[in-house]
């Protein structure tokens, strides 16, 4: 049987999600809201971030099979975001004039960005419930 | 901005981070002093909140405003947003989560503090 992905060490780890939720969606706000045509491309980008772990909380934070297969989904495009906009950001300073979340690889925020894809999708696989 | 506010409320976080962490390790529910202290420091974020928005009231203005209301706005949400999502699971996990409540708010704080210090101008 699968276990909920919202108990236990799960509980932390929507705690740390929600966080960036809502960190990467106000960041993502302000710069729409009062320098989108500095940067749109970058900014649109930060925006799809912000609505990745909207969708990564609310998935992990609610149980059931539907959701797991939408965790893992926002979780795994999470991690290619991170290692996209990272590696684009290193090459290509000039393209993201702004740190956004994935920026650098999540410098900004202690690279917890690069680590919290890899410790969900742990996690999804921990409580997935069959054998490895 | 009261430097010396904000200055108690990041080693308050700090410092309730480390003691959530402890009682995290020791898979024992949290503390009734414990959580009066956590709440004590949401009721002081909230205080910093009252005095930070008369001050945007009476004229004073950070140069990123939008990102400074941001960080206010939902530095008072944290903490009691954390205390709600613990108390389900009181123990190791419960814990858990408060650590983590007060150590954004602490960063959140610092950024508070960095972003009303660039004045626009």
């Amino acid at each position: 049987m699968a276990e909920p992905t919202n108990s236990g060490f799960g509980r932390v780890l929507v705690a740390v999600y929600a966080t960036f939720a809502v960190a990467a969606t106000a960041r993502a706000g302000v710069q729409l809201a009062t320098r989108l045509e500095q940067a749109p491309v970058a900014y649109l980008l930060s925006a799809l971030a912000a609505v990745v772990y909207i969708v990564a909380t609310v998935a992990l934070a609610r149980a059931g099979p539907a959701a797991r297969q939408t965790a893992t989904a926002a979780v795994t495009f999470e991690f290619v975001g991170v290692l996209a906009i990272g590696t684009l950001s290193v090459l290509n300073p000039t393209a993201f004039p702004d740190e956004t979340v994935w920026s650098d690889y999540g410098r900004g925020y202690a690279f917890i960005p690069l680590v919290l894809p890899l410790v969900g999708l742990y996690w999804l696989r921990r409580t997935a419930g069959t054998r490895r | 901005m009261n430097d010396a506010l904000a200055n108690a409320i990041i080693g308050g976080a700090l410092v309730l981070a480390a003691v959530t962490g402890v009682f995290s390790y020791l898979r024992r529910p949290t503390p009734r002093l414990v959580v009066a202290a956590v709440l004590m420091v949401a009721a002081a974020v909230l205080v910093q909140a009252v005095v930070a928005a008369v001050l945007l009231i009476n004229g004073e203005r950070p140069q990123e405003l939008g990102t400074f209301i941001g960080y206010l706005f939902f530095s008072v949400l944290v903490l009691p947003a954390a205390f709600a999502w613990a108390r389900m699971e009181p123990g190791r996990w419960g814990n858990g989560v408060l650590a983590v409540g007060c150590l954004t708010l602490s960063v959140m704080i610092v950024r508070l503090q960095q972003v009303w210090d660039v004045t626009g101008g």
